[in-house]
């Protein structure tokens, strides 16, 4: 059995994990089969049935044009995917690069690598994306770059610190006298023992850029012509609806992302906690 | 006079768990040194945390008693054994390295007992201390300093300063020397017998290293599977050998101007998790007969004061 | 004692170069835009001929780039951050006062964040594996998880629909007070529900990093030294666990005030508090550049500045630091 075999052993026994698992899926279903079960079309609108209450046929009311509220809160789930796994993707990815790199080298590059971390960490992400975001215009692409770049820093500083005793260890070795390139041995050796601490931390990578993504729009900064969560909740707030206590407007986006984050930090947490025998819950025997 | 008698230790839960001492029957005189000797796996250290009644959670007391001067310390109430843990009952753990607190000074670790067990206020304890590290070979200069800042042998001293400064009856001292060098090793050792001398405490020495032991102890346990193989007089089990496993190891070890070829003791240490039936020595002993295969560990007194288990011997 | 200065001088050094980077950055940020808005806006009708010569003389808009980079971080380091095109009076006189309300948030909001963190991340640490460790262990998860506005916005839900407290702005709007004690009780019960939001959310990470933190700490062999002296648990947690589990906690603090300052803005814009997040959220809607340049620069310095401290704070605290 591989490591990673092993691993998605333990993974399946492990009860956060599975939730958290079962959460996301829900959430990815939903996405996909929103065409399919939504009663109306997301680009409907209807100037006289806008802001309706509850009602059987419409389950959370309409907003402001008169869309189904249930059916957007369905399509809400696509941009909330894509954007959290695509910007992870990015931040998780140059995370490895650099936390590699930094790790591999050692000296000179990895002290100036971490000064970059260290400034990435410490600067103010949210209030950087607000203003970025708005320079650079709302489309989707761009909130997925922004997030994604100011997002990598946490994975290369965990990477790195990995990478630091890794290199140490005989195969590595052994793989430097054998004049293996410097690339091939980082993702061919070390990259395969890293992989499984990347994807703890790529769970909570979507998790946060989720958040992010979520927080931009509702500010006015995102996309607001997509569908997205964030967007309703915005809306709802503009609007007047949120202080008229219009609460099938504001609940249901804002509980779908907090699931739907609290699923993959679960599933993140598992992954640490299967990592890190000492928060392994000890079996009473 | 420590008095163990059928001590039984278990980790975990009686279908999945390792038993991991069996029997134990031990008599340590006042003012001697005891030394047990095992490998890993043996029960040496379970023994010892047992003893301090400091096993992690999942280890408990499946029977027999232990009694310090005629007090059972294994039945009183926890609050009640507070008491003697760390003043009249000391352990020197194995392994200098992490003992310490990184963030508090070593003079206030080395007087915390005194203090944990009202003996003396904060300023006549840290005078103490001070005392107490002289005698260990510390000198001012270091009485104030952090961990860090100590070697590995300095760090040992503390240890040790910290446990002996209540002058407490029995001291029990686990693999005290490890992780040392050798040299500072010597060092430790001289400190332990100078100390035993000097405050007529009973020692327990627990080491896997079987020539410390017959250099430092009077008397002599042999473990081996969470059970007991020979006990003695130092002079008996060294030149007079009863147990195979004590044989082996004797001719395992090399000394200066022994001729005799070494030779390791065949086969992989017990498997704690599935033990042989009856002897657990019996998979890699040369004389094993089938007796040995439901052996009932029956002690057999040789000679006086020397007991062996082994089918060997008696009936 | 020379390494330890040379420690200090190095975070010293490393905080400058990232004030340095950070107005770099911001200058060139909103200068390379597309249409270098603030450019344009500096020349807009909006300000009066006297306020874009004082404008020309300052930050030198007819010069070379270079030498309007050089101008601008003199001004930078000066606190002259040019004038609002929005509220058409210096940027430092709109900026600063609403600093100061965002710390009035940010800080009790922290502090009392940790502080329960601290307490819940204890108990769950110590009864590692029981059902209590799982429930505010999972509460923790939980609340880590709720957005931000969201939560701020079902707290005012909870408030319309009970009327009981206040859900917009610091003070209640055109109140006059006959004495202070009159103002601060206003204060107060403005500030309850933006308290609570931003505490909440900042409170679940503060715990599961306590928890995780401390249950490392108490595998360490000098916990099981402390209990072979005699000690009580009572005494190994006060007196060696928690000054240990604490340690990392003041550097994840500092790492993490990023986030926090976020989950400020967004509670600030929620509830209409008149600190930075909301003059951010305004100045981006009245595409007020000047004031969203200097909100960026006065923040990350803020961030910056208070990583020093806790570096100083941290090596102050623990003595592997202190004397190597």
């Amino acid at each position: 059995m591989t490591e990673e075999q092993h691993f998605l052993k333990i993974f399946l026994h492990n009860k956060k994990g599975m939730a958290g698992l079962i959460i996301v899926l829900i959430f990815v279903a939903m996405g996909i089969l929103a065409p399919y079960v939504t009663p109306y079309s997301p680009s409907y609108t209807n100037p006289n049935a806008f802001l309706l209450p509850p009602s059987s046929k419409h389950p959370f009311g309409t907003n402001v044009l008169g869309q189904d509220l249930l059916t957007l809160d369905f399509y809400g789930a696509r941009i909330s995917l894509i954007v959290g796994i695509s910007a992870a993707a990015i931040a998780v990815g140059l995370g490895l690069i650099v936390g590699l790199f930094s790790g591999y080298y050692g000296g000179v590059i990895d002290e100036i690598l971490m000064r970059v971390v260290d400034f990435f960490i410490v600067i103010p992400a949210l209030v950087f994306m607000i203003i970025i975001a708005a320079l650079l215009g709302p489309s989707t692409v761009n909130v997925i770059l922004v997030i994604g770049m100011l997002s990598w820093a946490p994975t290369a500083r965990i990477i790195r610190s990995m990478v630091l005793s890794i290199r140490e260890w005989p195969f590595v070795e052994s793989a430097k006298a054998n004049n293996a390139g410097s690339l091939y041995i980082m993702f061919r050796h070390i990259f395969p023992n890293v992989s499984s601490v990347l994807y703890g931390n790529a769970m909570l990578a979507v998790a946060s850029a989720i958040f992010t993504q979520a927080a931009l729009v509702f500010l006015g900064v995102g996309n607001v012509t997509d569908i997205s969560w964030g967007g309703i909740i915005h809306e709802a707030y503009a609007t007047g609806a949120l202080d008229a206590g219009d609460l099938s407007y504001v609940i249901p986006p804002g509980f779908f992302i907090f699931i739907l984050i609290f699923g993959f930090i679960l599933i993140g947490y598992a992954v640490e906690e299967i990592l890190n025998p000492r928060l392994r819950i000890l079996k009473r025997q | 006079m420590l008095e163990i008698s059928n001590l039984s230790i278990r980790y975990g839960s009686k279908e999945g768990g390792v038993r991991a001492l069996e029997g134990v029957n031990l008599r340590i005189e006042d003012g001697s040194i005891f030394g047990i000797v095992g490998e890993s796996g043996s029960g040496k250290s379970t023994l010892a945390m047992a003893l301090m009644r400091l096993l992690p959670k999942s280890g408990s007391v499946e029977g027999g008693q232990v009694l310090l001067d005629g007090q059972d310390i294994l039945s009183m109430p926890d609050r009640e054994f507070r008491k003697l843990r760390g003043s009249k009952l000391s352990l020197v753990f194995q392994g200098a390295m992490n003992t310490l607190n990184p963030l508090m000074r070593i003079d206030i670790q080395v007087a915390e007992p005194l203090v944990l067990h009202g003996m003396s206020e904060k300023d006549a304890a840290l005078q103490k201390a001070h005392e107490t590290l002289e005698l260990v070979g510390l000198d001012a200069s270091t009485w104030r300093k952090y961990p860090h800042e100590l070697s590995g042998g300095m760090k040992q001293r503390t240890v040790i300063a910290s446990a002996i400064i209540t002058q407490p009856k029995v001291l029990i001292a686990d693999e005290p020397s490890t992780a040392l060098d050798v040299i500072t090793q010597v060092q430790i050792m001289n400190l332990l017998r100078s100390l035993q001398r000097r405050l007529y405490m009973t020692v327990i020495f627990i080491s896997h290293d079987f020539p410390l032991v017959s250099e430092m102890s009077d008397r002599i346990a042999i473990m081996y599977g969470g059970k007991l193989c020979e006990t003695g007089r130092n002079d008996q089990i060294m030149h007079r050998p009863m147990h195979p496993y004590t044989v082996g190891l004797i001719n395992s070890v090399a000394s200066i101007g022994n001729k005799r070829k070494l030779s390791a003791i065949p086969g992989d240490p017990v498997d704690m998790r599935n033990p042989p039936s009856g002897c657990r020595f019996r998979p890699r002993c040369s004389g094993a007969t089938e007796k040995c295969a439901s052996y009932g560990y029956a002690v057999t007194n040789v000679e006086s004061e020397h007991d062996v288990y082994c089918t060997l011997y008696g009936n | 004692m020379n390494e330890y200065r040379s420690y200090l001088a190095k975070r010293v050094a490393f905080a400058i170069l990232s004030i340095f980077i950070i107005v770099t950055f911001d200058f060139f940020l909103f200068r390379l835009m597309p249409g270098n808005p603030i450019e344009i806006l500096y020349r807009s009708p909006a300000l009066t001929p006297a306020q874009v010569a004082t404008l020309n003389r300052e930050f030198g808009l007819n010069l070379p780039l270079y030498q309007q980079y050089f101008l601008f971080i003199k001004n930078s380091l000066t606190a002259n951050y040019g004038i609002s095109i929005n509220y058409r009076i210096p940027v430092s006189q709109v900026l600063f006062p609403a600093l100061v309300n965002s710390l009035v948030l940010l800080v009790p909001a922290t502090v009392l964040a940790i502080l329960l963190g601290i307490v819940t991340g204890r108990i769950a640490a110590w009864r590692r594996g029981t059902a209590t460790d799982g429930f505010l262990t999972g509460t923790s998860m939980a609340l880590y998880s709720i957005p931000t506005f969201w939560l701020g916005e079902m707290l005012i839900l909870l408030a319309i629909a009970s009327s009981s407290l206040p859900v917009s702005g610091m003070y209640t709007l055109g109140q006059t007070y006959s004495n202070f004690i009159f103002q601060f009780f206003d204060l107060m019960r403005h500030m309850v529900l933006p308290l609570a939001t931003l505490t909440l959310v900042l409170y679940g990470q503060f715990t599961i990093i306590m928890r995780n933190s401390l249950i490392d700490v108490l595998d360490e062999d000098y916990i099981s030294f402390a209990r072979s002296k005699g000690a009580t648990d009572s005494y190994i947690m006060r007196r060696h666990a928690m000054p240990n589990a604490e340690l990392p906690m003041i550097s994840l603090i500092a790492v993490n005030l990023g986030l926090t300052v976020g989950g400020a803005v967004l509670t600030e814009v929620v509830f209409n508090w008149p600190g930075v997040g909301l003059l951010i959220y305004d100045s981006i809607n009245a595409r007020d550049y000047p004031v969203l340049q200097a909100a960026f620069i006065v923040v990350a310095i803020a961030i910056v500045l208070a990583n020093v401290v806790a570096d100083v704070l941290y090596s102050f605290l623990d003595p592997r630091i202190r004397y190597s």
